[in-house]
């Protein structure tokens, strides 16, 4: 159940699943930096590309939509306080609001290019597995002076193991609380307290126990390094994530279109 | 006399409420498997913390080879391989491999020796077919069996597990004896705490009983000393309560 | 002495990166808005961590959300999410942490001086995270506050009185 909740990665063999997962990172920041300037075009032309891989993992339109409808509403009304707010030439009025030309299509773009960027990260969070995505920060922290890497990684690594023991420790305690009828009390704050204490507390004892049986492995923070998983493509698909971001960066200039006038 | 691989002198942990373990006295040879019995609360858990010291004892020292524990920490912690009484807590990483492969990271061994290692261990303990599997998704005795291929894994001399069959059923717990025997026929050292002394007293070849104030009272070849368990808060086998020796199967 | 006490701080600052994911599920239904526990979480974390280890737990929970672990409140992530209208609520959390963390450190450590650590951290918090709704949604100040502030007052103040609570239970199990 907890792995349900939190990792998104569906195991497949997909020619994702298969890429570095230094490559896929370095594509999904390249692509969302691209995408917050980026056009209509430019947009519409990444969706072309990025839908075929949505397929390939079997993550359909609809299944999207429902994952995400929270996000998705705040992107709709985002759009919609654009289209009343930017000036420009009203194409409807209702009640003494505005709608003009350009607020809509302002509106619908910076809701469109976050809908991307976030399509893009769930692509690669289901592709990508949590143990790579470890060694990926670190690999990526390495350079980064005054930020100890192992350390991060190896948090990265607890967090994930956590997780799960304190969901299943959360279901636990509610039932053990309900049990005695402790509860349900009127008092949120004692409602609080009653959910959430005795599960820290218990996972503060197994946090403990966890530092005995690492120091018990010989814990250090200079390990040996991660390995990466590869599959040979990294720099066809580099190759090719550069060339959309080019023809994306192109495609939203202004000069560009102007050719065509 | 073969040569103690570890020296117990005089370990005495005295906790601020009292209680705690006094004055231990024990030597540990090669091949040799350990039962150390006791209640609850009698201090075998304090006891093993000493042994890779996870744990400082408020007097005594404990050698091994020699030279105290504590002298050198990672040799003495590669050495003696230790499997927690909990074992959803002691697992440290998110998948099989990656749990098997922590030790030898932390010893910073090469990345290729490290894959042939873990791969070895998980076919050794039979846990290959869960490689890539989140640990916390593991049934019981394969949590343990994992917890017992991360330690394997570093080449111990000696295994300590601290009571192995909490929490396991039946079939799960003569698993985990095999495991154990096989390793122990190979010439690994095991030293086992338990109150349930049932599953395992036939193939110990020695036991060590503490008494409640933490205290060694008696220490000799099971054989002896079954029959008498009970004076010490431990549950007589089923075999010797009824009168019999240990059945011939079970040796 | 031994390797444990460099070793427990890091392995409680993970556990608290865990508790402020797990908080973004866990939501008690007080009166019309439910609440989820996340940024008590984040708050404890700065009482009950100090600035430094709070600090940092917190970024490792950005950063995993970053890299696409659904973490964030929704179980949503990456860098869309960040940069997204309600952004702001997340890189909150650094400068909230980090005061909160602070003052506690710099004041001591009673319930009442634990609530000003709180509710410092709470400013710096809505201090982000307001401005920047106002900027995605371009709100007025009046309508940023009303939408993005007055909403979440009380389960705040609930969530407040509820981490006193934990942090006086709390503090003296990492202590030994
Ligand atoms: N950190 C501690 N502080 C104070 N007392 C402690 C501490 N740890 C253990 N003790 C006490 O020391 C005694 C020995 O405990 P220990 O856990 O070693 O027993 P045990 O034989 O392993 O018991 P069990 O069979 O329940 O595992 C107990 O009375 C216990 O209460
Ligand atoms: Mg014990």
């Amino acid at each position: 159940m907890a792995d349900l909740t939190l990792f998104s990665f569906q195991a497949g063999t997909t020619i994702l699943h298969h890429l570095d997962v230094r490559a896929k990172t370095v594509l999904v920041c390249m692509l969302s930096m691209v995408l917050f300037t980026a056009g209509f075009s430019a947009c519409l032309i990444c969706f072309l590309v990025v839908y075929p891989l949505m397929c390939a993992i079997g993550m359909t339109m609809y299944r999207l939509i429902i994952r995400l409808k929270g996000f998705i509403l705040l992107l709709a009304i985002m759009a919609a306080t654009r289209a009343v707010t930017v000036p420009g030439e009203p194409i409807l009025s209702v009640s003494g609001i505005e709608i003009t030309r350009q607020g809509l299509a302002q509106g619908s773009l910076v809701g469109g290019r976050f809908f991307l960027v976030m399509v893009i990260g769930m692509l690669f969070a289901a592709t990508t597995r949590p143990a790579a995505l470890k060694s990926a920060a670190q690999w990526f922290l390495a350079p980064v002076p005054f930020v100890p890497e192992m350390r991060v990684a190896i948090m990265i690594s607890l967090c994930l193991k956590f997780f799960p023991l304190i969901l299943s420790r959360a279901g636990q305690t509610a039932d053990a609380v309900n049990a005695r009828c402790g509860s349900f009390k009127k008092n949120p704050v004692r409602r609080i307290r009653f959910l959430t204490l005795p599960l820290l507390k218990k996972t503060i004892i197994s946090a403990d126990h966890l530092c005995l049986a690492m120091d018990a492995r010989c814990y250090t923070e200079r390990r040996t390094d991660p390995a990466f998983e590869s599959n040979g493509r990294e720099r066809l698909f580099l190759g090719a994530g550069i060339g959309l971001c080019i023809a994306m960066v192109i495609l939203s200039q202004e000069s560009f279109w102007m050719i065509f006038w | 006399m073969p040569r103690p691989i570890m020296e117990i002198d005089h370990l005495t942990h005295a906790f601020f409420n009292g209680t705690g373990i006094h004055d231990i006295c024990a030597r540990i040879f090669p091949g040799e498997f350990i039962l150390l019995a006791g209640p609850n609360g009698s201090g075998k858990t304090t006891l093993i913390r000493h042994l890779n010291a996870l744990v400082r004892p408020t007097s005594g020292e404990i050698r091994l080879h020699g030279r105290s524990v504590t002298a050198d920490l990672v040799v003495t912690r590669k050495t003696i391989g230790m499997v927690f009484q909990d074992a959803d807590t002691q697992i440290v990483a998110d998948t099989v491999a990656d749990e098997v492969a922590f030790g030898l990271e932390n010893l910073n061994t090469p990345r290729v020796r490290i894959l042939e290692k873990v791969n070895q261990t998980l076919a050794y303990m039979n846990l290959i077919h869960l490689k890539d599997r989140n640990p916390s998704t593991l049934s019981g005795g394969e949590k343990r069996r994992l917890a017992i291929a991360g330690i394997l894994v570093m080449d111990p001399e000696i295994i300590v597990l601290d009571e192995p069959f909490a929490n396991l059923d039946h079939p799960a717990s003569r698993d985990l004896v095999e495991i154990i025997r096989r390793l122990n026929r190979e010439g690994q050292t095991i030293i086992m705490a338990t109150h349930e002394v049932e599953e395992v007293i036939t193939y110990a070849s020695r036991m060590l009983i503490m008494d409640g104030q933490g205290r060694l009272v008696k220490d000799g070849p099971p054989n002896n000393l079954l029959g008498n368990l009970e004076r010490f808060g431990i549950r007589e086998p089923c075999f010797s309560r009824m009168g019999y020796s240990a059945p011939p199967w079970q040796t | 002495m031994t390797q444990t006490d460099s070793l427990r701080p890091m392995v409680h600052a993970a556990l608290f990166v865990a508790l402020i994911c797990v908080g973004a599920f866990i939501a008690i239904p007080i009166g019309p808005v439910p609440i989820v526990l996340q940024n008590m979480f984040v708050l404890l974390a700065g009482l009950i961590l100090g600035p430094a280890w709070g600090t940092a737990c917190v970024a490792v929970y950005l950063l995993i959300g970053l890299a696409g672990l659904p973490v964030f409140a929704g179980g949503t992530s990456g860098i869309g999410k960040i940069f997204g209208p309600t952004g702001g609520y997340l890189l909150g959390y650094l400068p909230a942490v980090l005061v909160t963390g602070a003052i506690s450190r710099f004041l001591g450590q009673t319930p009442f001086r634990d609530i000003l650590a709180m509710i410092g951290g709470s400013i710096m918090l809505y201090g982000v995270g307001v401005p920047w709704l106002k900027l995605a949604f371009s709100l007025s100040w009046g309508q940023a506050l009303a939408l993005g502030l007055v909403p979440f007052l009380l389960g705040d103040a609930v969530k407040i009185a509820g981490a006193v609570v934990m942090a006086r239970k709390i503090r003296p199990l990492l202590k030994e």
